[in-house]
């Protein structure tokens, strides 16, 4: 008796277990069916096996996602309301519910689901799927309550709101099946959110390579060293590797960077327009492509043709950066012996307008250049211009255009870039005109997707969100003093010397400007090169008595500017970088810091490198005060400081620019301060007024300073002008009126470029990121 | 692991790699130039590569009455397809290493746990001669681009560990060439080729994650443009559809939008398989690396069955090394014996969240034999 029990039992529990096996095939039938696309078999198996377990949790979730597929939503929710008796703390299964009670616009209760979900979420031991799906949720949160925000004010009623009494939110079967209310669509970021990339591993066979290990047949070691190098050059071959990298100094190098140099050359092989938004290094990348192919010998005649402001500039990146030695029209062998100076000289960088002059265009156009940067290449927008016929008629292997804003005011501008990069890329003008062109209106695509496929070829644009390039804000604040008695007539007989000197030419250009920009950083400044300029042979009688007699009423006790800043040093214990022009000025404000007890550490360009690290090296770990001349070497790291104190300003906004972005860049975690100091009614007065409450220029983003300066209706560059208002207006009401002028035109060319930023942002998109 | 010679690539280093090639052939290479050789090769391959056995090559550009070689050039193609067939296999050792470690024991009792069994004796530690494989592949990841790496997989032929710690000091130990010694223990080729390839695959991590990275970006961005596209296509066809018309009319448009919508489905797969990531692994070649140590073979038991373990003290990291699960393959320092034996990690030793019973994953690869469920 005993025994059969016992038998009974065992035979019942290897029922049981057999039938739990059973359940398990059951799903793996049903996941097979559900791969195949064949949906209802699948349904139909995990049905059966919720027959012979009603407490098979697995199975209900699945079948539960299966009817949510077919949109089935009731059903779903039948399976999932049972599955959460199972098993309340199931994080799948609030998500699922959450997800149906959505679709049957039932937000309360998918709130509800929501929220239990995230109640599973808490503690710390989350991972990073489950950090992920808590954002997720809380996202789908705060759409429910909006969307229950909404109906509340609508007082639109929610279907299968649950009538008092009658607890049951579904409505009733019609025919074993529920009735479809439409297709609820499924949501751009949750479609965004499931996208994965899949993978797939093939290993190819080497059964000659096996046997030759397993038999011990070995080669001479010198022979797998040289297979091994063989294989490392190929690589080389498809610019996989970038040989420059090595070779680039004190530059940062982002990822997106070398990943467009990459590109350029694999893909585009070494034609491209580079359109990146402002400040994301364009140049960098440019320089990065040209030092690419140098190294691997595909180039040596380089000709770089820029507008005439930045021959300098690329010149020293060039050369700071990528150890590349250019020369420039600058030089006065260029003007002398033009022919010998085009062809003899490998790398040029030139400005587009000497270039393509008349005594230079013929002989360089017959030069043969392995590679051409355009900069600004927006200049190029019109086929019918010197500009772009000049370029077109180059004979070059390799071309690079740089420009942020490519198109400004219709498509043709961007057909005419095109083809000069790849003629024929976008067939004839009027070929382009009636594919991509709306008729009526040259500013609007057709036929995006072709477009778009055609211009991937040869362009790349990154944008800052792209790149990730999230930045702290900065916040700039103008002080004016007000220059006592003595500063004020130093100030005014300076100035009254400076506009006398110019405008009889007795003070060349080049010493007027300087002398007017050391007055508006202090005294000592100008001392020395009133000195320099009396020493002069060719200096006047005029002229130097002049000069004696503004030295000799060089009596200043106190400096306003220097107390102010000592104010700001009062307040607070913060480290501060100040940026003064001039050495005079450095050693005076060092001075005045040593007599208060600041610590402070200098750096200027008469340090060494070594001495220039040691400065920053006190600086950080010391000093609290950085007084700096030197702008250049953006590889200095000076991240652990955020405040600034412009003592004096130069005239020349990029440069203003350029002392913020030591400060205000990738790396910086807090916001950053700037004071700019300034004396009432002088020269940096209307600067500033312009620049800062006329164009907001310190909340502009790194490289719009550039852009809108560009936009100027003046071919003379911003200091030039400042100058000559300066000296040229009559008095002081002539002086306000004029820097009005300026300050409007600048206004007027910040709009063009927010406009044009704008259309090109429209046209181009994220289309043509890496 | 990646890359078994840091080689500075300029145009020395290239004029060296081909001087060396055109020697291993038979042939002369003289630099009577600055950057420049002059080849005299044997017939075959002089014809082969030039068409004519002496030849002059330059480095650098515009020398004259010479070929110009540099990355990318078919020339050196040419040169480099040379060296495919030179050096499938070699083997090194390490010279001067002569590890001197005694008393494992203590090393053995602070770093590993036995949960389940119990230590026995230990036997004198030994000096043993090791081998390590070291297979280089060229990977080759395909989505929407493609991007070549060189990938190095280290394996222990004796416990099939991942050897990573041999491929930095191996640079700079110096190594000789020798006779294999002659005992030494190890797995079968076609199993440590085996675990080399998943060792390839483990240290490909980084670079394929920046290529799915990007990957994914794009593949994002191209789904919202379609998106969006469909969304205005349905939307114009929903406006068409609200206009008071005739059933079949509706029903026309009805199913046209069932078109839209299936279309869309069609493309975004197509998205997604075109930026889905195929990645191909070729063996380039290999090499045996053999390495003394000190070994200690410890006793331990399960129940009523013993089992000796082989502990390995490795003079290249001066530390003990972890076992190696028998079920993942991965290194461990805890250890689970099963009643089977089977040497197991904590993720392959577990109880079975239906059933409870304790499940050895070298013994059931798949499910629970109690219950059947999947893990």
């Amino acid at each position: 008796m005993k025994k059969s029990k016992k038998r009974k039992e065992r035979r019942k529990k290897e029922e049981l277990s057999y039938l739990r096996f059973k359940t398990w095939e059951l799903m793996d039938e049903a996941r097979y069916a559900s791969m195949r696309r064949k949906t209802d078999l699948a349904i139909d198996s995990l049905l059966r096996a919720i027959k012979i377990n009603p407490e098979f949790l697995e199975a209900r979730l699945f079948l539960s996602s299966l009817y949510i597929n077919k949109q089935e939503y009731n059903e779903a929710l039948k399976f999932l309301l049972r599955a959460k008796q199972i098993d309340p703390e199931c994080r799948e299964l609030y998500y699922r519910l959450g997800f149906a009670y959505t679709h049957l616009k039932m937000f309360k209760e998918a709130l509800g689901s929501y929220h239990s979900l995230l109640s599973l979420l808490k503690g710390r031991g989350l991972n990073k799927d489950d950090r992920d799906l808590k954002e997720e949720v809380k996202e789908e949160i705060s759409t429910l309550e909006f969307f229950l925000e909404q109906e509340k004010k609508e007082k639109k009623v929610v279907m299968f709101q649950p009538i008092q009494g009658k607890p049951s939110p579904l409505p009733e079967k019609k025919e074993g099946k529920l009735e479809k209310k439409g297709k609820p669509e499924i949501s751009l970021k949750s479609l965004l959110t499931q996208l994965k990339i899949s993978k797939r591993f093939t290993f190819k066979k080497d059964s000659a390579l096996l046997e030759k290990l397993e038999q011990e047949d070995y080669e001479p070691f010198r022979l797998y060293q040289i297979r091994m190098r063989g294989s490392e050059i190929s690589l080389l071959k498809g610019f996989d590797r970038l040989l420059c990298l090595d070779q680039i100094k004190e530059t940062r190098k982002f990822w997106y960077q070398i990943e467009t140099v990459k590109k350029t050359l694999r893909n585009f092989r070494g034609r491209v327009l580079l359109c990146d938004e402002v400040g994301l290094g364009k140049t960098i990348e440019a320089g990065m492509i040209l030092k690419e192919y140098l190294i691997r010998g595909l180039v040596k005649k380089v000709l770089v043709l820029v507008p005439p402001s930045l021959v300098i500039q690329w010149k020293d990146e060039m050369t700071s950066k990528f150890n590349i030695k250019f020369v420039t029209t600058d030089d006065k062998y260029c003007q002398e012996e033009k022919e010998k100076f085009w062809k003899k000289n490998d790398l040029v960088i030139a400005s587009l307008n000497m270039a393509k002059s008349r005594g230079n265009f013929q002989i360089i156009t017959r030069i043969d250049y392995d590679m051409v940067i355009v900069d600004e290449a927006h200049h190029l927008k019109n086929r019918n211009t010197l500009n772009w016929k000049f370029v077109n008629s180059l004979k070059k292997k390799f071309i690079l255009l740089l420009t942020a804003t490519p198109v400004h005011n219709n498509l043709m501008e961007l057909y005419n870039l095109i083809t000069l990069l790849k003629p024929g890329q976008l067939k004839t003008p009027s070929s382009f005109r009636r594919s991509f062109v709306l008729r009526g209106d040259s500013r609007i695509p057709i036929n995006r997707e072709k477009l778009r496929e055609l211009l991937s070829e040869v362009m790349i644009r990154n944008t800052r969100s792209l790149a990730n390039i999230n930045l702290p804000k900065r916040y700039a604040t103008t002080m004016k003093i007000r220059l006592d008695e003595d500063e004020r007539i130093f100030y005014e007989t300076l100035s009254n010397f400076v506009r006398e000197g110019y405008l009889s030419h007795r003070l060349d250009k080049f010493s007027a400007t300087l002398l007017q920009m050391e007055a508006g950083s202090s005294p000592f400044a100008v001392r020395s090169t009133l000195f320099k300029i009396r020493e002069r042979k060719e200096s006047s009688f005029q002229a130097i008595d002049e000069i004696e007699e503004i030295l000799h009423s060089f009596e200043i006790q106190n400096c306003q500017k220097a107390e102010k800043l000592m104010e700001i040093l009062s307040k607070g214990s913060e480290k501060i970088i100040v940026f003064t022009n001039y050495l005079e000025t450095q050693k005076f404000l060092a001075d005045k810091l040593n007599q208060a007890g600041i610590e402070y550490s200098l750096f200027n360009g008469r340090l060494s490198i070594r001495e220039k690290e040691a400065s920053i090296d006190s600086f950080q770990k010391k000093a609290r005060v950085l007084i700096s001349t030197e702008i250049g070497g953006e590889g200095k790291n000076l991240h652990f400081c955020n405040t600034m104190v412009n003592y004096d300003l130069p005239w020349n906004p990029m440069r203003i620019e350029q002392r913020i972005g030591r400060l205000h860049r990738i790396g910086q975690t807090r916001d950053v301060f700037i004071f700019n100091l300034c004396s009432e009614g002088t020269v940096e007065d209307y600067i500033l007024d312009i620049l800062d409450k006329k164009i907001n220029m310190f909340e502009l983003v790194l490289g719009e300073m550039e852009m809108i300066l560009g936009n100027l209706d003046d071919s003379r560059d911003f200091s030039g002008i400042v100058m000559d208002i300066w000296t040229k207006a009559q008095d002081r009401e002539g002086r306000r009126e004029e820097f009005e002028k300026l300050g409007e035109g600048l206004l007027q060319a910040k709009k063009r470029y927010l406009q044009i930023k704008s259309y090109d942002e429209e046209i181009l998109q994220h289309d043509y990121e890496l | 692991m990646r890359r078994y010679f840091n080689t500075t690539m300029n145009y020395e280093s290239l004029k060296d790699f081909v001087r060396e090639i055109v020697e291993i052939k038979g042939g002369i290479a003289e630099e009577k130039e600055k950057g420049a050789l002059e080849l005299l090769l044997p017939e075959n391959v002089g014809k082969e590569l030039f068409g004519k056995e002496y030849e002059r090559l330059s480095f650098l550009p515009d020398q004259r009455q010479t070929k110009f070689v540099t990355y990318g050039s078919p020339l050196l193609d040419k040169i480099i397809s040379l060296s495919e067939s030179l050096g499938k296999t070699a083997r090194i050792a390490a010279e001067d290493i002569h590890p001197r470690k005694k008393n494992l024991a203590h090393l053995i009792e602070d770093n590993f746990d036995f949960p389940n069994s119990r230590k026995l004796g230990s036997s004198i530690d030994n000096e043993v001669i090791c081998s390590y494989l070291l297979v280089n592949f060229k990977v080759s990841i395909i989505s929407d681009e493609r991007k070549e790496e060189i990938v190095t997989a280290t394996v222990d032929e004796r416990t099939l560990r991942i050897g990573r710690e041999i491929i930095n000091p191996i640079r700079k130990l110096r190594c000789k060439e020798e006779e294999s010694p002659e005992i030494v223990k190890r797995y079968p080729i076609e199993r440590v080729y085996e675990r080399a390839k998943k060792a390839a695959v483990r240290s490909l991590g980084r670079s394929l994650k920046e290529v799915e990275e990007t990957s994914l970006r794009r593949l994002q961005r191209d789904t919202t443009r379609l998106w969006n596209y469909y969304k205005d296509l349905k939307e114009e066809l929903k406006k068409r559809m609200m206009k008071d018309l005739s059933g079949e009319k509706k029903e026309e448009l009805s199913s046209k939008m069932k078109a839209i919508e299936m279309e869309f489905e069609r493309k975004r797969e197509d998205l997604i398989d075109k930026y889905s990531l195929k990645v191909i692994l070729e063996p380039m070649n290999a090499c045996r690396i053999y390495l003394p140590k000190i070994v200690a073979h410890y006793e331990v038991q399960r129940k009523t069955s013993k089992k000796e373990l082989e502990f390995f003290w490795n003079p290249l990291t001066g530390e003990i090394e972890p076992l190696v699960c028998e079920a993942c393959l991965e290194d461990t320092y805890a250890i689970y014996l099963c009643d089977k034996l089977h040497l197991t990690c904590p993720s392959c030793y577990f109880r079975c969240q239906s059933c409870g019973k304790k499940i050895c994953k070298k013994c059931f690869p798949e499910k629970c034999p109690t219950c059947g469920r999947r893990y």
